[in-house]
């Protein structure tokens, strides 16, 4: 069947591809995994993106580091309001669009829609309004090559539980988004519970998310914000798939190792590091 | 005037009024008003399909105040009918029920063709409800004093008073929750990362009876309550090991005497429904049993002598009222007094004699906690020994059980002369002369005695329930499960001897210890089940429908979506796994647009025809629909694999239905609709909402296309879209303009 990597060969009826990759099967459609593609967005996928401009009633946000490539919209509906009320977005909101959000914030955000043809999609429309999904703050940003990142079921999980070496007691949420952007802050613990529970309340969120981000991180919490961004830099910089198994695995090195945060991110450290990766690909 | 006319079917509204042709119920200017409106209305359609039979016909009978309504006919002479009917130019409508349900369309009056219809399974009366909504529509608001309903009856007589009381005050049908778990939804949750299948089950209607009850009933509480209760007996029993020296083997052998009491307990009621109360024999007064209640009675392993057998109620077939027997206490029993009670009387339930240091009990025993039945019959004078409670104030269910000897014992001690024929024997004067019973009493305990002495030392030999059975009215399998039973019982009797713990001096207490332990657990895992995922209805339904999903490769084992799920996601309107299928295996590739069409027809129709497949179709599309019948059998046999219900054929059936194939393929190539109604018996209204439905399975198609990547399948489903988009189909609504 036709797809969109490859072409035909008339004379030998052999199908040739147009790009290189590894080849995936599915009943009669085949198709060619890049190793390195820009990211194509597909619905549901969760995001880390920045804000770059305000444009009549929606946000225009960009996915990668390059402000024009992957640029997709967040309409004003697409937000949950600050107070938490669900109501008609007048006038009066889309006037105060940027007290809400503003230029350079960073936001996560789900795919909502993909409208148009074509692999890097025309028109990328962007929804956050589901818990964990809002401005980010108090926190550090990363960004990876978005192949680099699989497809799981929980793509924002919380690191740094019992038992998970070299935290040092202190909660992590790493949120890992599929356009390769990575967000780390200290856990905002009482989300874990609600979530459980099985009903949320906006307001309660709200509450929390502001708190978090008016109180000061301590020093412990930023020494250890800071080895996980280290982590995942020495993840990207071997090639390495980011996933919290790996991320854990390597901070555990990195106590086992002893050396400081800075030290982290020397090559020979690196190599150190990130051996227990290796050797199980 | 104005009156609605229910039928319950199309043609019959069509015959009626058919039959009315010569009727005229309109003056001359309204009669020019319902002209005017037609003219307008047909100014919508082009001439062609206003020359349609269904166009004219409706058109002049609307002339003449008379009107038809029915889901075959063509929506936008459906919305003229409605309309007209609103404005009072339609003196008579004759319509099937969902007129019903429209809005703003009330009547004078009301009649009711039949009161019978069939709602797709069977034919059945109306349902109070569905008549409350039907009759309803009788009497406008302003304009009518009274509302009329009439009944239409065509046999000699009217339908039976009953029948017509329950239909008109009944109430209405209790609402049940319609949720139903599709594939559709199952790839659309597990995309995101909120929210869960099971928080989605959780939150339906169908689970809010039981999810209240939870928290109104705080079994979250009563779980974290039971575990930590259960956390300190365990810790206690541990550490009381040492105490129990030569018991140590405790725990098996209270699981082996559960599994001997339930045993028991299932073959004595297997018999006790056949063959009467005596149980065949073996609960007859006399009769050796070994009891163990623990903890209610303080009875373990401990004979006891049958002294009434068990009541059963000739209704119900089950047990009124349980055996009465009298028990040994094992030596170690130690009797509390407590004065606050009312001492029960001597001979009566529930009292505790003495004789020779052994203390004894009346009691009733229940079937569960007969360990097992000896071999041992003594003859015994049940009327001696046992004194029931006059049944006076007691209503007994049935009336199965009677009273053998009721009459009230004023002193202990004291006898009355009764019809028996005990005349011989004398009162119990103050010397202390021992009476019968006193004797009776005295010799049972020595025969109980005497068993346990047996227990002891060679133990009791155990009667087979199945000697029991004869002359039993057995159904089928209960005879070989009683056989099994009996055999059973016979070995964990056996098996039970080899535990230490049998014959331990204080196995009272030890026992006790242990079935407060158990039962305790028992109840947290039950509590705990309720909570937890499992107890939901629809759970094992979704793990089901999940490894089909799996097994056909639209999600990967840690549950993420794969390329084919995400394509299914896209389908909502039909059969997803079908359509997903079709794609992935280039069926819709070698076909042009009219003819994709075509193919896709089969599943958004779903009405019975009689005519399968045309044969004036070209060759590829009746290949394309042989693959998809052979996908869709696929796939109802995986279903069924898996552990759905679903018969593969009936669902390769009732999800395909060739009938309109022919007809959307010419009208994809351009056919005028007059002609295309000629190819089938299908109403023209079936038709038309077919087509606009099919329209909208086409853009889903278009987007299936471009997750896959496929720019032709895109392109060629836009063309469909396009060459079925026309003409008197797609005709705009009346009620925008």
């Amino acid at each position: 069947m036709q797809g969109q990597d490859y072409e035909e060969d008339r004379q030998n009826q052999h199908l040739i591809a147009s790009t290189t990759g590894t080849v995936m099967r599915t009943n009669k459609l085949i198709q060619v995994i890049q190793p390195n593609s820009l990211y194509s967005p597909q619905t549901g996928d969760p995001i880390i993106g920045r804000i770059v401009s305000i444009a009549s009633s929606k946000w225009n946000v960009s996915m990668s580091l390059n402000s024009t490539t992957l640029p997709a919209s967040l309409p004003l509906t697409g937000i949950n309001l600050p107070d938490g009320m669900q109501r008609m977005r007048t006038s009066a909101d889309a006037l105060s669009m940027r007290e809400v959000l503003k230029e350079g914030d960073v936001i996560s955000a789900e795919v909502r829609m993909v409208q148009g043809q074509g692999v890097g999609g025309g028109n990328i429309v962007l929804h956050a309004r589901s818990v964990r999904c809002g401005k980010l703050e108090n926190g550090c940003f990363v960004m990876v090559p978005s192949w680099l990142i699989a497809r799981r079921k929980k793509h924002f999980v919380v690191l740094g539980n019992e038992g998970e070496e070299g935290f040092d007691g202190v909660r992590v949420e790493v949120l890992l988004g599929c356009n390769g952007g990575i967000w780390i802050q200290r856990a905002m613990m009482e989300l874990e519970d609600m979530a459980d529970s099985g009903s949320i309340i906006l307001e309660k969120v709200q509450k929390i998310r502001t708190d978090h981000a008016n109180r000061n991180t301590t020093l412990e919490e930023r020494t250890v914000v800071a080895k996980v961004r280290n982590a995942i830099e020495a993840l990207k910089i071997v090639h390495c798939r980011i996933t919290p198994e790996n991320i854990l695995m390597v901070m555990k090195a990195t106590a086992q190792v002893g050396c400081s945060v800075m030290d982290m991110l020397r090559p020979e450290i690196i190599v150190e590091i990130t051996k227990c990766t290796r050797r199980q690909t | 005037m104005p009156t609605v006319v229910f039928s319950f079917s199309k043609k019959k509204c069509e015959e009626i009024a058919h039959m009315l042709q010569s009727l005229d119920l309109n003056t001359a200017a309204e009669r020019n008003s319902a002209h005017l409106f037609a003219i307008q209305t047909m100014k919508r359609l082009s001439p062609k399909d206003a020359s349609l039979p269904q166009v004219v016909a409706t058109c002049e009978m609307v002339k003449r105040g008379i009107g038809v309504h029915h889901g075959g006919l063509l929506p936008i002479l459906k919305e003229m009918v409605e309309i007209l009917f609103s404005r009072n130019l339609i003196k008579v409508l004759f319509a099937t029920e969902t007129f019903a349900m429209g809005v703003n369309m009330p009547a004078r009056a009301v009649v009711f063709n039949s009161i019978r219809k069939h709602d797709g399974t069977r034919f059945r009366t109306l349902e109070p409800g569905e008549y409350t909504q039907m009759a309803g529509r009788a009497g406008r608001r302003g304009l009518d004093k009274v509302g009329t309903v009439i009944m239409c009856c065509f046999g000699e007589e009217p339908p039976p008073q009953l029948m017509l009381r329950n239909m008109l005050t009944g109430s209405s049908t209790r609402l049940s929750s319609q949720f139903r778990l599709t594939y559709n939804m199952i790839l659309n949750l597990l995309r995101v990362e909120d929210m869960t299948v099971e928080g989605m089950i959780k939150r339906s209607f169908s689970e809010f009876a039981t999810q209240r009850a939870l928290t109104t009933n705080e079994y979250p509480k009563l779980l974290k309550r039971g575990t930590k209760a259960l956390a300190k007996l365990e810790e206690e029993f541990v550490r009381d090991a040492d105490i129990r020296i030569g018991a140590e083997d405790i725990s098996h052998y209270y699981a082996l005497s559960f599994k001997l009491l339930s045993s028991t307990s299932e073959g004595l009621n297997c018999l006790l429904s056949a063959v009467g109360n005596t149980a065949g024999g073996s609960l007859v007064p006399g009769r050796i049993v070994l009891v163990t209640s623990a903890r209610k009675k303080g009875l373990v392993r401990s004979p006891a002598i049958v002294v009434q057998p068990p009541q059963i109620s000739s209704t119900t077939k089950a047990v009124s009222s349980p055996a009465v027997c009298i028990a040994l206490f094992p030596n170690s029993y130690d009797h509390v007094i407590d004065d606050n009670k009312p001492k029960p009387k001597e001979f009566h339930l529930n009292y505790i004699g003495t004789y020779k240091n052994r203390k004894y009990l009346y009691t009733h025993v229940e079937l569960d906690e007969i360990l097992f039945i000896s071999q041992i019959k003594h003859k015994i004078d049940p009327r001696t020994l046992y004194k029931q409670e006059s049944s006076l104030g007691r209503a007994h269910v049935g009336g199965a059980s009677r009273v053998t000897n009721s009459f009230f014992s004023a002193k202990p001690m004291t006898r009355q002369v009764d019809d028996f024929g005990f005349g011989n024997l004398k009162a119990r004067g103050k010397e202390g002369s021992r009476t019968v019973e006193d004797q009776s009493i005295e010799k049972v305990i020595s025969l109980l005695v005497e068993a346990e002495a047996m227990e002891d030392s060679c133990s009791l030999d155990v009667l087979p329930l199945k000697e029991c059975s004869k002359g039993g009215a057995f159904q089928g399998d209960d005879a070989f499960r009683l056989g099994d039973l009996s055999n059973q019982i016979i070995n964990f009797a056996a098996e039970l001897r080899t535990y230490k713990s049998h014959f331990h001096p204080n196995l009272l207490k030890h026992y006790t210890a242990v079935e407060k332990k158990e039962s305790l657990s028992a109840t947290v895992t039950a509590l705990r089940h309720l909570l937890s995922n499992e107890s939901l209805q629809l759970f094992p339904d979704f793990l089901q429908r999940k490894s089909l999903l799996k097994t056909l490769n639209y999600i990967d084992e840690n549950d993420t979506v794969k390329v084919k799920g995400r394509v299914a996601c896209e389908c909502n309107t039909c059969e997803e796994l079908i359509v997903t299928e079709m794609v992935f295996e280039g069926l819709l590739n070698e076909l042009d647009p009219p003819e994709i069409v075509a193919a896709l027809s089969a599943l958004i129709f779903q009405e019975k025809t009689d005519v399968d497949l045309d044969p004036e179709i070209p060759e590829r599309l009746k290949l394309a629909c042989e693959a998809m019948r052979k996908i869709a059998l696929n796939l109802g046999q995986l279903q069924n694999e898996h552990g759905l219900m679903i018969d593969p054929l009936e669902y390769c059936n009732s999800s395909l239905k060739f009938g309109l194939v022919h007809v959307v393929y010419d009208w994809a190539l351009g056919v005028p609709f007059s002609n295309i109604c000629q190819l089938t018996s299908v109403q023209e209204g079936s038709i038309v909402r077919c087509i606009t439905r099919l329209d909208e399975l086409c853009r889903e198609v278009r987007n299936c296309a471009r997750v896959v990547g496929n720019p032709t399948l895109y392109r060629k489903m836009e063309e469909a879209s396009v060459a079925i988009k026309r003409d008197i189909v797609f005709a705009s609504s009346l009620y925008v303009t």
